[in-house]
């Protein structure tokens, strides 16, 4: 304005109320503190050219830029600018800044400018006084309140803007219930996060003609926030000022939230996958190519930085046992079009067996031909494993069971056969007529109980053999163990002349519990001598070797042999004893094979009547 | 109670054997009574039976283990013979098992009369149908 043409002293200038001066030779700023006033702000807030600019709208920031005012200033002495500044609630004042050139350098480049600036919102906010907003044509009137968009169109000149009914209505106000600006928008309306992404896209519209489109959150009358998508079109005068612009709003909350909602769900099913171990996967059956989850990698153990193999490729991740199991239920799946759900032994890429379950089920076009097959896999190792070691167990504890239910029915009837001799004998006690008939009775009882105590012992015997299955495994050598038992059993190897002969080059040795190999060939060499041929020497040869894996012991002898069609299953039980003319107690059989069992370890015979038998013992 | 003529006893226990013979005799289950001491010696005795003369006695009591034949095999063996016989011959299984399956697989031959556990007793010889009335 004119009205400041005289030249100011330069101390009293800053009393004046709408006085600014800048020294462009040190760059230092000056303004009246009444801008604070008017601004809301404390005193002194806006102080300097720093400060100022940091109340300064970005849109703005050009007018108070060193190298545009120098350069503006070049050729003329007078200018006028309009500003926004942020009051204290953040809204836009609109300033009108009119400064002159009070020095120039020898260049004729401003040196020090000197002026005033006047608040002239009301001027802004009363669009009366100012031109009307645009005037649409009928036909675009109908398009314009018949699509679901609000428009909005934001006259750059005067800062005035228009918003189509449908924009009011898309955030819940009446036309007239909010204040009808760019300030509106920008400051109330325009979620704060949102306001530094509007700022420089329409900054790169205006200025560098990029496209606007943008998503943003609109506050509603409800006072929640929205979202919308805006997109936007300036137009430029001759000389590329911008001097309008003009576009939409969208409602795309419900895209958003969709869009979210995906995100989260992915995101679980991400973390679920990962933490139930259950992986994705497609075969494109025109490509052949082959698609893997995150989740799926991590299953096959596959490096993150490889390609993901080839459909043959990935036959190798199923070892020999379950490849044809799976590749049946793949063809089967690609030429029927049958769902499949397998479990199968799997072998990871860094060759670790894994129990997996993979479930496919065909993918068709909109023909309906089979284009691909779709599934998960499932790292069911753990569940495997422990449902083996179910089976297992139930396996030991039926066998166990069984095993305590026979040694009870071994305990009662061997007991009991003693005990019920024992009760026969005692009714006859008042009965005796004879002396004789006395003493039988008593030599009987005496002979009973004898029996009984070691019936008694030799179950003992098999309970302590039975604790004995904790002891430690060790490596016996067999020659150790056969020398050891030989001076046991010595007194009947000399009376009965008894050869023994062994071979254990094949296999030396056995990884076993001590006191159970001594007690195994104690009896079985025991036997061997029991049951020899009269008149004939007893020749015993034992040996050894590997048998699939298995160490097996083989005790061959040249004895009466044991008719193996009528006591094949009577050989090992407790008290059978097959051969009238001898002492056998019909326990060592019993005994070993309980701990055989008990190891785990099998025991095999082969006999002829009159020629021998061979006991072989697998481990 | 009228005693009958023999009582077969098929045992491999001499003290069983010999008591059993005085609590049968000495209270007058039968006149005379004859043990073998496996099921072999027993099966013996019927097969010469068949073809030769001889005693064939009233009631069989059976224990089942015993060396050489066992009395299941004895049953077995004596199923295909019993037939030959002018009458028949009960058996009654008489062991010192408890054990269930024993004593159904007992009930299981058609020859067996009865099953009776050990010891033997004036009273459970009541058991047995002939000594009934």
């Amino acid at each position: 304005m004119k009205t400041i043409r005289e030249s100011w002293n330069r101390e009293g200038y800053l009393d004046i109320p709408n006085f600014w001066a800048w020294d462009l030779t040190s760059n230092t700023f000056s303004i009246s503190d009444n801008v604070n006033a008017i601004l809301s702000l404390p005193s002194q807030t806006i102080n300097n050219l720093d400060t100022l600019k940091s109340h300064l709208f970005s849109f703005d920031a050009k007018w108070l830029d060193f190298d545009t005012v120098k350069e503006l200033t070049k050729n003329e002495n007078y200018f006028e600018q309009k500003i926004r500044l942020y009051n204290a609630e953040g809204n836009f004042q609109f300033f009108q800044i009119n400064g002159y050139v009070e020095l120039r350098d020898k260049y004729e480049y401003a040196l020090l400018l000197k002026g005033t600036f006047t608040h002239i919102s009301y001027l802004i906010e009363n669009p009366s006084k100012l031109p009307q907003p645009p005037v649409h044509k009928a036909e675009f009137e109908l398009i314009i309140n018949g699509i679901e968009a609000g428009i909005w169109d934001w006259d750059l000149q005067f800062d005035t803007i228009w918003w189509s009914s449908k924009f009011y209505e898309l955030l819940g106000y009446q036309d007239d219930e909010i204040r009808t600006s760019f300030n509106t928008f920008f400051n109330t309306l325009l979620h704060k996060d949102d306001k530094a992404k509007v700022e420089q896209l329409i900054w790169e519209h205006l200025y560098e003609h990029k496209p606007y489109k943008t998503e943003i959150r609109l506050l509603c009358r409800s006072g929640e926030y929205k979202w919308f998508q805006t997109s936007g079109q300036a137009m430029w005068d001759k000389d590329g000022k911008p001097i309008k612009m003009a576009g939409s709003i969208i409602d795309i909350t419900e895209t958003v939230n969709y869009r979210s909602s995906l995100l989260k769900n992915e995101f679980l099913l991400n973390e679920s996958a990962k933490l139930a171990r259950i992986g994705a996967w497609e075969v494109d059956l025109k490509t052949q190519k082959v698609y893997w989850s995150e989740s799926t990698k991590v299953i096959h153990e596959f490096p993150d930085n490889l390609e993901t193999p080839s459909l043959t490729e990935t036959l190798s991740y199923y070892p020999k046992t379950s490849r044809d199991k799976f590749i049946k239920a793949f063809d089967e799946s690609v030429s029927l079009g049958r769902a499949f759900d397998i479990s199968c032994e799997f072998l990871t890429y860094l060759q670790n067996k894994i129990w997996v379950r993979v479930i496919g089920s065909p993918l068709f076009d909109i023909q309906g031909n089979i284009i691909g097959v779709r599934g998960v896999i499932k790292n069911i190792d753990e569940e495997k494993q422990k449902e083996l070691f179910l089976q297992d167990s139930l396996k030991i504890i039926h066998e166990q069971n069984r095993k305590l239910l026979n040694f009870a029915h071994i305990v009662s009837h061997n007991i009991r056969s003693h005990t019920s001799n024992l009760e026969m004998v005692s009714n006859f006690i008042e009965e005796c007529d004879t002396e004789y008939e006395r003493k039988l009775l008593l030599d009987n009882v005496q002979q009973i109980s004898k029996q009984l105590s070691e019936t008694i012992s030799q179950l003992n015997e098999v309970l302590v053999t039975q604790s004995q299955v904790q002891q430690p495994k060790v490596r016996i050598c067999f020659d150790d163990v056969l020398t050891k038992v030989k001076s046991i059993i010595q007194s009947e190897l000399v009376l009965s002349g008894a050869l023994i002969k062994s071979n254990f080059s094949s296999c030396e040795s056995v990884y076993y519990i001590p006191a159970y190999l001594e007690s195994i060939l104690i009896n079985l060499l025991s036997n061997a001598i029991q049951f020899r041929k009269p008149e004939v020497c007893p020749m015993i040869t034992l040996s050894s070797w590997i048998e699939n894996n298995k160490t097996v012991l083989q005790i061959e002898d040249n004895g009466i042999g044991i008719d193996l069609e009528k006591y094949k299953y009577k050989l090992f039980g407790m008290h059978h004893t097959f051969h009238k003319q001898t002492s056998g107690k019909g326990f060592g059989l019993f005994l070993i094979k309980n701990q055989l069992d008990l190891m785990g370890s099998k025991i095999e015979v082969e006999s002829q009547e009159n020629i021998g038998t061979t006991f072989k013992i697998i481990f | 109670m009228k005693p009958v003529e023999t009582i077969c006893v098929i045992d491999d226990d001499n003290i069983y054997g010999f008591w059993v013979k005085k609590l049968l005799v000495s209270k007058n289950f039968c006149k005379s009574l004859t043990i073998f001491e496996n099921g072999l010696a027993g099966f013996n005795y019927f097969n010469e039976l068949v073809v030769g003369d001889g005693v064939i006695p009233d009631l069989i009591l059976l224990d089942i283990n015993m060396p050489v034949m066992d009395g299941w095999e004895f049953l077995e063996e004596f199923s295909k013979i019993k037939n030959k016989f002018e009458k028949d011959i009960p058996i009654y299984v008489v062991s010192s098992s408890i054990n269930p399956a024993d004593i159904e697989r007992a009930k299981g031959f058609g020859e067996v009369s009865g099953f009776i556990t050990k010891p033997l007793t004036f009273d459970n010889l009541k058991q047995i149908k002939l000594f009934q009335d």
